[in-house]
């Protein structure tokens, strides 16, 4: 009984011969032997694969997400400079907020230091991200996108 | 945080997928010129910030500033940070993950989904005529390459590959793809440059759509098949 891609007509110059003679990196096979047949397909008779037909629902979710326009940067509460002064406002500052880092840096809402302040709203990128795993090409790995969904701009 | 919990990085998988999509490109369209073409992300580990209580976990006390206590806290990831490439990896995955769902969008036309980076894009750089198109082995594994090309991305570094068939505009689609993704998921360009994901500031020449292109440090040039380490790199 011959591999199970003989049937399909299949071959490889060489990898049966080695498979006849147990050759040890051959023996068990690695690729699966519908990666084979695919192989087969693909280079004997190159066609474009089949995509799935066009989807206006993805094209709609990027066009919304190029009308977004960014609301005006603020200024950041903390300094980032290592200087004396800065050391002073920015101890002040955590003063003020009785040492609470995390709600200074929500309360900077609009500055650069604020998480996620370098990406688009996750309102808007979790809809195209979600319409693109709904409606994706066979090239979208799907996996990636779902953890990104959950992956935050602050960790 | 867990270090089983996170994506794993492996350059060297990166590249020799590169090669492999170039490769069966080359397979499927013996006849068509192979344009490379990559972008950068802008300091790309400050894209994703601490929370307030992992910040002040990681924080430095030093002395400084004429012996005053002082402590040094990183609301950014950091460059050094063990687990910062697998986490910015998930966000570059994504971009590159978009790019290759546009690219394959027939809908798709850059004109009329112009990106806010349209215009950083460099001329298309063809080698001249008199070296013939190198031919391309079988491969044993389906790169999943098609008429649409390919983009792939290794932490910050997206890169592209895309036959330049007949009546074609010359892999002008891909880039553009590439850079429309960028704006999609991240902050418009804004007029002081300040917060966008693409690294701006690079040389045009970065963003030209080549034949011979530097990619994770090796020159691959698609008209030969061939990859060569360039000099100022080896020297290095």
């Amino acid at each position: 009984m011959g591999p199970p891609w003989r049937s399909s007509g299949f071959s490889y110059p060489g990898l049966d011969q080695r498979l006849q003679l147990g050759h040890p990196q051959f023996s068990q096979p690695r690729a699966t032997p519908s990666l084979r047949l695919h192989h087969y397909r693909y280079y004997s008779q190159p066609q474009p694969p089949k995509w799935p037909p066009p989807n206006p629902i993805f094209l709609a979710a990027i066009k919304d997400a190029l009308a977004w326009h960014p609301p005006p940067r603020s200024k950041p509460v903390l300094k980032f400079k290592l200087t004396e002064l800065a050391a002073r406002t920015n101890l002040e500052s955590l003063e003020s907020c009785n040492y609470d880092l995390q709600a200074i840096l929500l309360e900077d809402a609009h500055s650069p230091r604020c998480p996620g302040s370098k990406f688009c709203p996750t309102a808007i990128s979790a809809k195209t991200l979600l319409t693109l795993l709904v409606t994706g090409s066979p090239k979208t790995d799907r996996s990636t996108i779902s953890r990104s969904l959950l992956v935050p701009v602050s960790c | 945080m867990t270090e089983d919990e996170l994506t794993p990085c492996r350059y060297r998988f990166a590249l020799l997928r590169y090669i492999h999509k170039i490769a069966a490109l080359r397979a499927i369209f013996p006849t068509a010129r192979i344009l490379l073409s990559k972008c950068d992300f802008k300091l790309a580990y400050r894209s994703v910030h601490f929370r307030a209580e992992l910040a002040l976990q990681r924080c430095i006390i030093t002395k400084g500033l004429g012996g005053l206590d002082l402590a040094l806290v990183y609301l950014h990831t950091t460059f050094d940070g063990s687990p910062c490439p697998s986490i910015f990896s998930e966000i570059s995955k994504t971009v590159t993950n978009l790019t290759n769902a546009i690219i394959c969008c027939s809908d798709y036309n850059p004109a009329s989904f112009p990106s806010h980076y349209s215009h950083l894009l460099g001329l298309a750089k063809a080698e001249p005529n008199n070296v013939p198109l190198a031919a391309a082995y079988s491969l044993m594994v389906d790169p999943e390459a098609d008429k649409f090309g390919i983009t792939d991305v290794f932490l910050d570094n997206t890169f592209s590959a895309v036959p330049q068939l007949d009546g074609d505009s010359p892999g002008d689609r891909s880039a553009q793809a590439a850079l429309l993704a960028l704006d999609v998921l991240g902050q418009p360009l804004l007029p002081d440059g300040g917060e966008s994901l693409l690294e701006t500031k690079s040389s045009p020449l970065t963003r030209q759509l080549a034949e011979r292109l530097v990619v994770l440090g090796w020159m691959i040039d698609t008209q030969r098949l061939l990859i060569s380490l360039p000099a100022n790199i080896f020297s290095a």
